[in-house]
């Protein structure tokens, strides 16, 4: 052996310590990088030098239980996202009620049959008659704040939707740009910014992935594939009506199929929009309709002091919340509203209390109007509790994943300082080497 | 298992906000008194005390009618009872004349004006009214009078309707005392005959009033008996219906209404736990390799 090849090994020690110490420093910089995979240094006999990603490591076991956890967190994920935006969504709801509160509708509902008993109470009054106006009328703008907030929070979830539409495609389309580029370049980078990718894909829709030797990724998403090596699909959203309202739904560009999405973001707003909020609106409407049509009828046979009948007490043909409101000849001049059922008779609270008594029949589908309306606050708040348990509980498992996928791939900064003195270590005593074989050549040379 | 440091930092922060959170929701049932803020926090609780709230307003609903229809039964009370001591005075004058001889025409005349004053206040006491409504018309409680005097015959205006007064749920209570009432028992017709017979100094007709007018203050008094037991019955609605409040208000404040003592000793709890977290935060940061290598 010569001398010259102890100098060639120092130079590999060397130089393999110092890309060993870059590896560190990558390492210690990205500690705090989501979605970043340590790299481990294999220092081979031959002192050559690997740098490998311990995700693709080719231990084969390995892969397979890190994969086993990615699939498992993105799925978790998915669910995660979803119970957070049901969470937001919902609490919203519960705000726009307003309940229990002045603003709510079930004390406009309380004021005004307590208005209409205050009449039955003091049938002559026309200064009573005035607060039945009022009170009226407060709850006709109650129901079309609460209407109009509810439908301006549908719009927006509709928006929200397209936007988060297109963000899908978009994240589609890099991985199928990823997927191109692995075919010339598998480095550690691209491999982290595909699962990077994943993973936000994981929280706008439910995906499943197939991994390919190579590094390519095929997503699916409830039994339709999105992207694979050669194909790239794109989402859009669609309107279907249903009824008054119109449904949105999600399908393939080219394929008038539906792609039922059950969790991400996307999931939950499909949900919100077009089961829940549509349901709200549909059991507010059915409270006002209802209750218009009740007291007018009632109304219409009354007569009020100056002996005048057949008025409505609330609009004609009132089909929804937003349009719920008291007839306008009333709103200009409340001696209209009537109270007796026989022409003269200023005594007579038959017609005054028998709508008071409104509140107490089960005059909305069977139950009292009251019962009614709290018993859609409660499925509300029984949403939002719901939704506020699952969220949390959720995001439990999805820490716990994010835990078990850290222990196995995230950066420990003790691992790294104690490798960094390990290396630096090793560098010193490969200079030292140097320095050794450089003394060994000057006595060798001194033999001359 | 294999410890990261954005795993400690995770678990750190996602301790610390927890405590947060559960600090947060205790102060504010606190510090606004109610465990029950929005329908979420407790749905089933929420349904319930709506409920009872509803039942609550309700009944202040039917104590006000109630207190309301007590005035108007002590307005028609006190009428009645005015009525009944004008009969009682009408009575005396008829007792008195029938006393006289037939020729002392001049008393009996005079006797015939006091009548017909005292007809006349009848008259207006039917007129009375309550909170400017009257009381005897039936339903036609404004407008025309119930009653007029002419020609020595009193004619009644009004309807033979009740008024109505839901005061508890089920219970329609008719409030008034029909004029007509009045009219059909001879109230009038017993102080008219008297005054027709003074005026033609009738003695027969005269002493039959007496005993026609006693009818009458009768029939007064047994309508004032019955304005009586009705005035009861409602005290007894009333006092039912307040004990019922007071239930319902307490049951209200059983599921709505923070405990104090323990939402108190819950946040020091809380508070323990919370500084607990920091310390530990703050250890488990500074716990770190850099500072035993050099």
């Amino acid at each position: 052996m010569s001398i010259s090849s102890i100098l060639n090994i120092s130079k590999q020690a060397l130089m393999s310590h110092q890309s060993a110490i870059d590896t560190t420093s990558g390492n210690i910089s990205n500690m705090n990088t989501e979605g970043y995979t340590r790299r481990l240094t294999n220092f081979d006999q031959g002192l050559g030098i690997n740098q490998i990603s311990s995700s693709i490591s080719d231990d084969s076991v390995a892969r397979v239980r890190d994969s086993f956890l990615e699939k498992q967190y993105m799925r978790q994920n998915s669910y995660f996202a979803r119970y957070d935006m049901d969470k937001t969504i919902s609490q919203q709801i519960e705000d726009i009620l307003g309940e229990p509160g002045e603003a709510g509708l079930s004390n406009a509902l309380s004021d005004f049959w307590g208005a209409w008993g205050d009449l039955a109470n003091d049938p002559e009054s026309q200064s009573v008659r005035t607060v039945v106006k009022d009170k009226s009328q407060a709850l006709a703008s109650t129901f079309n704040r609460i209407y109009s907030d509810l439908a301006q929070l549908q719009d927006s979830l509709q928006n929200d939707l397209s936007s988060k539409v297109s963000s899908v495609n978009q994240k589609l389309e890099q991985i199928h740009k990823i997927n191109k580029q692995l075919n010339t370049n598998q480095s550690d980078e691209l491999l982290d910014q595909r699962d990077r990718v994943l993973n936000e894909l994981s929280e706008l829709i439910n995906i499943d992935t197939s991994i390919s030797d190579n590094g390519k990724v095929s997503v699916y998403s409830s039994g339709f594939i999105l992207v694979s090596e050669n194909q790239n699909k794109q989402l859009q959203l669609q309107t279907a009506e249903k009824g008054d309202t119109s449904n949105l739904k999600l399908t393939l560009v080219g394929n008038e199929s539906e792609v039922q999405v059950q969790a991400g973001e996307v999931g939950s707003l499909l949900d919100m929009h077009n089961e829940n909020i549509g349901h709200y609106i549909d059991q507010l409407n059915t409270l006002a309709t209802n209750l218009a049509e009740q007291v007018n009828s009632v109304h219409k046979t009354g007569y009020n002091l100056d002996n005048e009948t057949g008025i409505n007490f609330f609009a004609e043909n009132i089909t929804s919340a937003g349009d719920f409101q008291i007839n306008e000849d009333i709103a200009e001049d409340s001696t209209l509203i009537a109270t007796s059922d026989e022409s003269g008779e200023s005594g007579n609270n038959s017609i005054a209390q028998s709508i008071n008594n409104l509140q107490n029949t089960g005059s909305i589908e069977g139950i009292n109007p009251a019962d009614f309306y709290g018993s859609l606050v409660t499925e509300i708040g029984s949403k939002v509790q719901e939704s506020e348990y699952l969220s949390s509980s959720q995001e439990k498992v999805v820490q716990t994943l994010k835990n078990q996928r850290d222990s196995s791939s995230g950066v420990s900064l003790d691992e790294e300082m104690i490798n960094l003195t390990k290396y630096k270590q090793g560098y010193q005593a490969a200079a030292k080497v140097v320095n050794t074989v450089n003394e060994m050549m000057v006595t060798a040379l001194n033999l001359i | 298992m294999r410890i990261t440091n954005s795993m400690i930092a995770r678990n750190l922060l996602k301790n610390i906000q927890d405590n947060q959170q559960s600090m947060y929701s205790t102060q504010e049932a606190v510090s606004t008194g109610k465990n029950i803020q929005e329908p979420s926090d407790n749905p089933v609780g929420f349904s319930k005390s709506s409920r009872f709230r509803n039942t609550i307003r309700k009944n202040d609903q039917y104590l006000s009618t109630l207190q309301s229809s007590q005035g108007w039964i002590d307005s028609t009370t006190g009428v009645l009872d005015q009525m009944h001591n004008r009969l009682l005075d009408a009575r005396a004058i008829a007792t008195r004349a029938s006393d006289l001889s037939s020729d002392d025409d001049g008393a009996r005349n005079t006797m015939a004006n006091q009548i017909e004053d005292i007809i006349n206040e009848l008259v207006s006491l039917g007129n009375s009214t309550h909170l400017d409504k009257f009381l005897f018309g039936g339903t036609k409680t404004k407008g025309e009078k119930p009653f007029k005097y002419e020609n020595n015959t009193v004619t009644y205006n009004g309807n033979t309707e009740n008024i109505y007064r839901k005061v508890a749920d089920n219970f329609n209570v008719a409030i008034n005392l029909k004029g007509s009432q009045l009219v059909n028992d001879g109230i009038f017709s017993a102080l008219t005959d008297l005054k027709e017979a003074l005026e033609t100094n009738h003695g027969e007709a005269i002493n039959e009033s007496i005993d026609t007018i006693k009818d009458a203050s009768d029939q007064i008094g047994s309508m004032n008996t019955a304005m009586g037991s009705l005035k009861t019955q409602l005290e007894t609605t009333e006092h039912r219906l307040e004990t019922t409040n007071l239930n319902l208000k307490s049951y209200l404040s059983d599921t709505e209404d923070t405990d104090m003592a323990e939402a108190i000793t819950r946040y020091n709890a809380q508070e323990t736990a919370y500084k607990a977290a920091l310390q530990t935060t703050s250890d488990a940061l500074n716990l770190n390799i850099l500072n035993f290598i050099r």
